[in-house]
């Protein structure tokens, strides 16, 4: 709209500017024809007026001035001799109403000596009358062409630059940036600025897509590697605290129990040192996948210290579906592990946690559980106990 | 065709070639001898035969002019006008021309040799002509010699 009317206001003034000087250069023009038509006209009459002189032939004055004063342009005329004849034609008393223009007659002998004049008055009101006609008119074609060739021009504009930049900004506005949508550029302005814009725009588009799934994976990696075990893939122990804390407050929705195993390995000390940390790696991650074997899919198997496990089994009936699980791990984990040929057995030992009896404060859980494991541990490995408040 | 312009170009080079053997004789404008003017300057007479002025005016006396001119082809006028004015025979009949179309002037009347010319110019008071100044005898005045 701004643009609108600074374009109209310019617009303006140099119609007026352009229009001023129309008017005043066709006007002048006009002037100027008249002159020289008069002039055309006394050329045309010259020989005629000079003998008319040179005779003081008032017949002949006659007929060359009343042709003269039959031009609208002249008011009267005058043929005037040395010889003292003179003839006078048009409006009486003419002369002084109008500019003047005297024209020297020579002797029709010689063609040198002068032998009288003829003065033209010029219609002085009627010469200005037709010329601010013309100048008008000539105005008036000027203006309007200019105004025709703008409406077009800001037709065209509008049709061909601003329409398609709002319909580009309307698009614009409706992606997300680092979405896959982009600008559709249709076939009209494939190569013209608008398409170039498009381009450009859909260019900006793929880099931010680029740039800001770069930062998600890097952010995804960071995550995973702050609550994720790198060797195993399991939980960490924030994430399974987490885990926990979720459980305990579904279980308190359904009415339903949670248990937390607390589960060392036995026998994982001597491989390390025997066979080295490599083997040692290989067989956590061989025990995380029985672990996650023996569990549903919802619960949570977490890797908290070198040989320690915590799984946390949500929704559970009773205190048995808790030992049923702990005794499928006892027996999975007994299972001998191959590895590289070598035949090798542990077995784990295993302490349980049950929410909300006998433990009602979820943070508690794992300290319990860890107690009644050490428990299992000093009584011969192998089994599993429940904790049971002190 | 071609045969009659090349003839026609003879003839008027043949013209060219006689005129100045015409030119090197004298022309004598004459009057009546009663008529009281002396002598007249070209540019009088040339008025004269132009239809400028009409009568010779010496002190109050005006005389009306009876104007006798020669054949309009003969060499003689040719020569008369180009010494007298400067005019052609082609300017002349174009003056003549416009000036006759206005039906106030009649051009002089003209006689078909110069011994008519002095003729009527020796009978006629207010008469003036031109003729070969050989031909002058007393039966006129002569106001003007002309000479190239």
């Amino acid at each position: 709209m701004r643009m609108a009317v600074v374009v109209g206001l310019t617009l303006l003034i140099f119609s007026a500017v352009v229009g001023a000087f129309t008017y005043r250069y066709t006007f002048q023009y006009q002037l100027e024809q008249v002159a020289e038509l008069q002039s055309q006209l006394v050329r045309t009459v010259k020989v005629q007026a000079e003998i008319a002189a040179f005779t003081a032939n008032a017949q002949i004055a006659r007929e060359v001035l009343d042709g003269l004063v039959a031009n609208p342009t002249v008011l009267a005329s005058r043929l005037e001799s040395v010889d003292g004849f003179r003839f006078e034609s048009g409006v009486r008393g003419g002369v002084g109403l109008g500019a003047a223009r005297l024209f020297q007659l020579m002797s029709p002998v010689d063609h040198v000596e002068v032998i009288g004049h003829l003065v033209l008055v010029q219609n002085d009101a009627e010469v200005s009358r037709l010329a601010a006609q013309a100048a008008l008119f000539q105005t008036g074609l000027m203006l309007v062409q200019l105004l025709a060739a703008t409406t077009i021009l800001v037709f065209v504009v509008r049709r061909m630059v601003v329409g398609p930049i709002m319909r580009l900004a309307t698009s614009m506005q409706a992606i997300v940036p680092g979405s896959e949508s982009r600008l559709p550029i249709d076939d009209n302005h494939a190569t013209d600025e608008i398409g170039i814009l498009s381009h450009s725009a859909n260019a900006i588009l793929d880099a931010a897509q680029t740039a800001i799934q770069k930062v998600e994976q890097q952010r995804n990696a960071l995550e995973e590697l702050a609550t994720h075990d790198p060797l195993t893939g399991l939980p960490s122990r924030r994430l399974a605290d987490d885990r926990l804390e979720m459980a305990c407050n579904n279980a308190k929705r359904t009415q339903t129990k949670v248990a937390l195993l607390f589960i060392d390995l036995d026998g994982f000390k001597a491989i390390n040192d025997q066979r080295g940390h490599d083997a040692g790696d290989r067989v956590l991650i061989e025990i995380a996948t029985r672990l996650h074997r023996c569990v549903r899919a919802d619960d949570t198997v977490a890797r908290i210290g070198g040989d320690e496990f915590i799984v946390i089994l949500g929704n559970l009936p009773d205190r048995e579906a808790a030992a049923h699980v702990a005794r499928n791990i006892i027996e999975a984990v007994a299972q001998p592990i191959t590895d590289q040929a070598v035949m090798l057995q542990l077995g784990a030992s295993v302490g349980i946690a049950l929410y909300p009896d006998p433990v009602g404060n979820p943070g508690e859980m794992r300290r319990l559980a860890d107690q009644a494991m050490y428990g299992v541990k000093r009584s011969g490995k192998g089994h599993f106990a429940f904790a049971s408040l002190p | 065709m071609t045969k009659f312009a090349a003839l026609f170009v003879a003839w008027l080079s043949l013209l060219g070639v006689l005129q100045p053997v015409r030119a090197a004789s004298e022309i004598a404008v004459i009057v009546h001898p009663n008529n009281p003017v002396r002598a007249l300057s070209n540019r009088e007479v040339s008025d004269l035969y132009l239809g400028r002025a009409r009568s010779f005016v010496v002190d109050d006396q005006i005389i009306l002019a009876s104007i006798f001119e020669q054949q309009a082809d003969s060499p003689l006028r040719q020569h008369f006008f180009r010494v007298l004015n400067g005019m052609s025979q082609n300017q002349l009949n174009a003056y003549w021309a416009r000036l006759r179309f206005s039906g106030e002037v009649l051009p002089p009347v003209s006689l078909s040799d110069s011994r008519l010319v002095l003729d009527a110019v020796s009978r006629n008071r207010g008469g003036i002509g031109y003729i070969d100044a050989s031909l002058v005898n007393n039966s006129v005045k002569v106001v003007l010699r002309l000479k190239d």
